[in-house]
């Protein structure tokens, strides 16, 4: 079942020396292609007319997209002006991967319970204040001013206008809620239903093609996380995202906005497993600055990756391996640089100590130990995350008991000792070796020379990939990595994920393709790979699931 | 605005205070009668625990009967007539996606596992609380309650333990002041209101889920596989409320039963890590309160999840748990931490024998079922099963044993060998009225009722 693609990377790792451990590319539990034939093209839709790269039967199904608890609060504060920060109760979203997505499993009734109640919580808080929702007088004629209602928040809300059928629903409920005791009732009613429908909670999509409002909404639901703003929504309403070159003015300006920044931050947050940093807990006697630490780690992250995006469209080689960060007066204390007046600044860095997002706090402490650095955990990171290798588990009655740590022994020594077993060598090889070149960092990143008095060895080594070598040092390895084609690749396919919310199936192939091609063959710009996204046909056709 | 007042803050999920809950009539109306004439409902509470544990440590010494509690478990001893152990029960898992993958994921389904990442269903079949609800469906206003104990894990297989018949899976409740609402009012109605205020707040919920219920009737049939699917289900789960929001449902209540109150069970962060005791001892008495009022006679309740990362340092020990667990079964660190684990399920214990219920209390009236994701942290082995029972099920099993299976031989996998897990989940099944034989595929686990528990 594995495409080309996978088969190459699958042997880079299948060396005589490796016996018992092939990491490969992950494939998860994607499900088989489907044989839709082409939708007919038709007024309002994104015509397919445009020149295609994959054909039908080469796109992967369009699930529908149930939105994100980001996406919810996001959602709702653009509709009544105010972040309620409803959805962090939500029951936690299902991910492709280890990307947040929504595409699969169908809701509990729990799950319809939090829909329900954060409804009527927007609801109470649209009714207190009807200035902010209803756009005319309600005392003048309020039958009329009730459509008005039910048509704006409606549109807004179900991000396409309602037709008349569905109007008068709505109409027919506000009644029931009007005449049972007030204007503001009606209300009530109308938002709690409009919240709770499908077209609120999902991308509703198809049959047939893609309409413009969908397209609109992929837009802004992938590149912000948010719904269509008023330019959008406008160009969508006038029949103006039926090209390519449209859709690409739009991304552009979408992009450009600072919402843009923080979803490339959150892919890279949830890429690395950062989102530990939130909750995970630190030896407080080894590590006693790291609570006062923690917000300004998990800050850095979105700051350095907005500065990239901003200054260099998002280089990948300046994520992975840049010389500067951002830092603010504790983060410069942490990594020995000029604290300048304290507040969030660029600075450059010791080139042999740091560079790019794979030697800062946040990737280092999330994937170390609670007392310790971890050159299993961060090595992992590496392999599974950054080289998309999928490791093989260890099997059950495996003794994993790793020895304690001897007075004087320093992190490397005690686990050099326990892959001193050559049953567990032949994978830990390929993770343990790549943690070692972390091992200059402590468990919160802080750069270190030693270790319980003896100095630290960093010298590491990279099996298996495109950029095979000795290396030393995080930073060496992290600028061997940026330029490793199964890196990107990865990423590329990393970022396939986050946008289509599963995981590539053999029918994707076209798609992926295409997207690695040219993301490495132009600079290795995320901002370019994300307008290729949604560029690409799999993002602008809608193919039913079968 | 006088509708403004009636606070509708958390339709169906907040708000009534607790005079208000205790004044939801439909809720709580004290019944004996049912309990009386029929005995007492076939009740099932699933508790999950993590990291393995010492059998030498951490379960009884002796024979049958006449057995034991060393030091670690002393807090359990009460409870010995009313404790079933299953010593040397088979356990065979699906290790091929991670031991802790497999372990936590076919503690509850027996199933084998598909996928250690999501999207898509991660086990090949259900957890048998949502077979027996397809099978048996539940009179009880919810069929069945899930509550986590910080089990949330960025969608790894290893935090999920509740699969629906896909074997999507289903997540509990994290936060015990928002389960208190969902379980224990309507959220719509509160104390002291005028019954035509009530009822006119109950039609307008009807209204707008009735409105909702056409799109989704709507979308559906026009949706094609996996999509179907979902708005089926999420109908589905639309309907359920629907009943909820008729007056009348069961509710049979113990004699000693005290309801709970909105005071018991107030905002706290549900994911930091150092109130993990305090949200175990609310969703405990949560699980107590589900059980005894009738309002589900299915409860499970997660602590923690497999590879959890708790940090235990109201016990004074260091380290995450998981780490832990790899350096021996027996370190001082887990002992305390096993300890701890046993402390809580005596207070479960004790809690539900506090219900009285006819000659007998909610305890004994219940089937009570601990089990861990492995047996042996170290080596991530499961087998044999970490698994034990309190009580009886109203008399269908037979307690206050320590019931011997013959010596486990090591060179059969846990997976094949008898008597196993899966014949235990098997007999849950059968107790709770399901007519089958089997849960699991005979590759992960035999099938049959397990021998020598009734």
């Amino acid at each position: 079942m594995l495409g080309p693609a996978r088969r190459i990377l699958v042997s880079l790792f299948c060396g005589p020396l490796l016996i018992g451990c092939t990491g490969n590319i992950s494939d998860g539990t994607g499900r088989p292609g489907d044989k839709t034939p082409p939708p007919k093209g038709g007024g309002g839709t994104v015509t397919p007319d445009a020149p295609r790269t994959c054909g039908m039967n080469q796109l992967g199904p369009s699930p529908l997209h149930r939105l994100t608890r980001v996406e919810y609060d996001n959602t709702i504060k653009e509709l009544v002006g105010e972040d309620l920060g409803l959805a962090k109760v939500f029951t936690e979203d299902e991910r492709a991967g280890t990307f947040t997505g929504n595409s699969f499993s169908p809701i509990s009734e729990m799950q319809f319970t939090q829909y329900a109640t954060a409804a009527a919580a927007v609801a109470d808080k649209a009714a207190s204040d009807l200035t902010k929702v209803v756009p005319c007088n309600p005392a003048a004629d309020p039958a009329a001013c009730a459509t008005q209602f039910i048509r704006q928040f409606g549109r807004r809300a179900h991000r396409r206008p309602l037709d008349d059928a569905e109007v008068a629903r709505y109409q027919k409920l506000f009644d029931v809620g009007r005449t049972g005791v007030d204007f503001a009732n009606g209300v009530h009613l109308v938002v709690e239903a409009m919240l709770q429908a499908p077209a609120f909670i999902y991308l509703i999509e198809g049959p047939g093609p893609l309409t413009q409002h969908q397209m609109a909404a992929r837009l802004s639901y992938f590149l912000w996380d948010a719904p269509p703003d008023a330019p959008l929504s406008a160009a969508a309403d006038a029949g103006k995202l039926g090209t390519i070159e449209s859709i690409r003015e739009q991304a552009r300006r979408l992009l450009a906005d600072p919402r843009a920044g923080k979803v490339v931050a959150d892919f890279h947050t949830q890429w690395l497993g950062m989102e530990r940093l939130v909750k995970l807990q630190k030896d407080s006697a080894l590590y006693g600055d790291f609570e006062g630490l923690r917000p300004a780690i998990i800050e850095e992250t979105s700051r350095f990756v907005a500065e990239v995006m901003s200054s260099e469209g998002g280089k990948l080689e300046s994520l992975l391996a840049a010389p500067y960060t951002v830092v603010n007066g504790q983060l410069a204390a942490l990594y020995g640089v000029p604290a300048g007046n304290g507040d969030w600044h660029k600075v450059m860095l010791d080139p042999g100590q740091r560079a790019g997002l794979l030697t800062q706090a946040g990737f280092l402490t999330a994937n170390g130990a609670f007392d310790g650095s971890s050159p299993i955990r961060r090595g992992l990171a590496v392999r599974e995350r950054v080289l998309c290798a999928d490791m093989p588990v260890p099997p059950p009655g495996v003794d994993q008991n790793v020895p304690a740590l001897m007075p004087g022994d320093t992190t490397r020594q005690r686990f050099d000792r326990h892959r001193a077993d050559p049953s567990c060598a032949s994978c830990h090889e390929l993770m343990d070796k790549l943690g070692y070149a972390y091992e200059s960092y402590d468990g919160i990143g802080r750069y270190r020379t030693e270790e319980r008095g003896k100095p630290v060895d960093d010298s590491g080594q990279i099996i298996g990939t495109d950029v095979d070598g000795a290396v030393k040092g995080g930073a060496d390895l992290a600028r061997k990595l940026a330029k490793s084609k199964q890196v990107q690749a990865c990423v590329a396919s990393q970022w396939f994920r986050y946008a289509f919310g599963r995981l590539q199936t053999d029918v994707d192939k076209c798609t992926v393709d295409a997207l690695v091609k040219g993301f490495t063959s132009a600079d290795l710009k995320v901002a370019d790979l994300l307008l290729a996204i949604v560029e690409s046909d799999a993002f602008r056709t809608y193919k039913a699931v079968e | 605005m006088h509708h403004l007042k009636i606070s509708r803050r958390g339709f169906l999920g907040a708000g009534a205070t607790g005079a208000a809950a205790a004044a939801l009539s439909p809720l709580f109306p004290i019944s004996e009668r049912k309990a009386e004439a029929a005995g007492p409902p076939r009740r099932l509470l699933l508790v999950f625990y993590c990291g393995g544990a010492a059998i030498s440590q951490d379960w009884p010494i002796g024979g049958e009967t006449d057995f034991t509690f060393p030091p670690l478990v002393k807090s359990l001893e009460p409870y010995k007539n009313q404790l079933i152990y299953l010593r040397n029960l088979r356990r065979g898992m699906d290790g091929s996606k991670g031991s802790h993958q497999g372990g936590t994921g076919g503690v509850w389904s027996g199933q084998r596992a598909l996928a250690n990442q999501g999207p898509g269903p991660w086990m090949t079949g259900p957890s048998i609380d949502r077979l027996i609800v397809s099978k048996v469906p539940q009179p009880t206003p919810f069929q069945t309650i899930d509550l986590d104990i910080q089990s949330e894990d960025q969608g790894n297989l290893r935090s999920k333990t509740l699969f629906d018949l896909q074997g999507n899976h289903i997540g509990g409740e994290q936060d015990p002041s928002r389960a208190f609402d969902r379980i224990f009012t309507d959220g719509i109605v509160s104390a002291g209101t005028d019954p035509k205020i009530a009822e006119r707040l109950r039609n307008e919920r009807k209204s707008v889920l009735d409105l909702v219920s056409d799109d989704l009737g709507k979308l559906k049939t026009r949706l094609g596989g996996q999509d179907r699917l979902r708005m089926e289900q999420h109908l589905e789960a639309l309907r359920s409320i629907e009943l909820r929001l008729s007056p009348g449902t069961s509710g049979a209540t113990g004699i000693g039963f005290k309801p709970p109150t909105k005071a018991d069970y107030p905002k706290v962060d549900f994911l930091l890590n150092d109130n993990y005791p305090k949200i175990g001892k609310m969703h405990m008495d949560l699980a107590v309160a589900s059980l005894a009022s009738d309002r589900s006679r299915i409860v499970s309740l997660q602590w923690s999840q497999g590879n959890g990362d708790i940090i235990y340092n109201w016990l004074g020990v260091k380290g995450e748990h998981h780490a832990l667990t790899h350096g021996g079964v027996t370190t001082p660190s887990l002992d305390k931490i096993n300890s701890w684990h046993f402390e809580q399920f005596a207070y479960l214990l004790g809690q539900m024998s506090a219900v009285k219920e006819g000659n007998g209390s909610l305890l004994d009236n219940t089937v009570v079922v601990f089990a861990n994701e492995l047996h042996d942290g170290n080596t991530h082995s499961p087998d044999p099963s970490l698994t034990f029972l309190a009580g009886s099920g109203g008399g269908y099993f037979k307690t206050g044993r320590h019931i011997i299976y013959p010596p486990v031989n090591k060179g059969v996998s846990g997976r094949a060998a008898t008597p196993n897990h899966s014949q235990l989940l098997v007999s849950l099944c059968q107790y709770m009225g399901c007519d089958i034989n089997a849960v699991s595929d005979p590759t992960i686990g035999p099938p049959g009722p397990l021998e020598r528990l009734r």
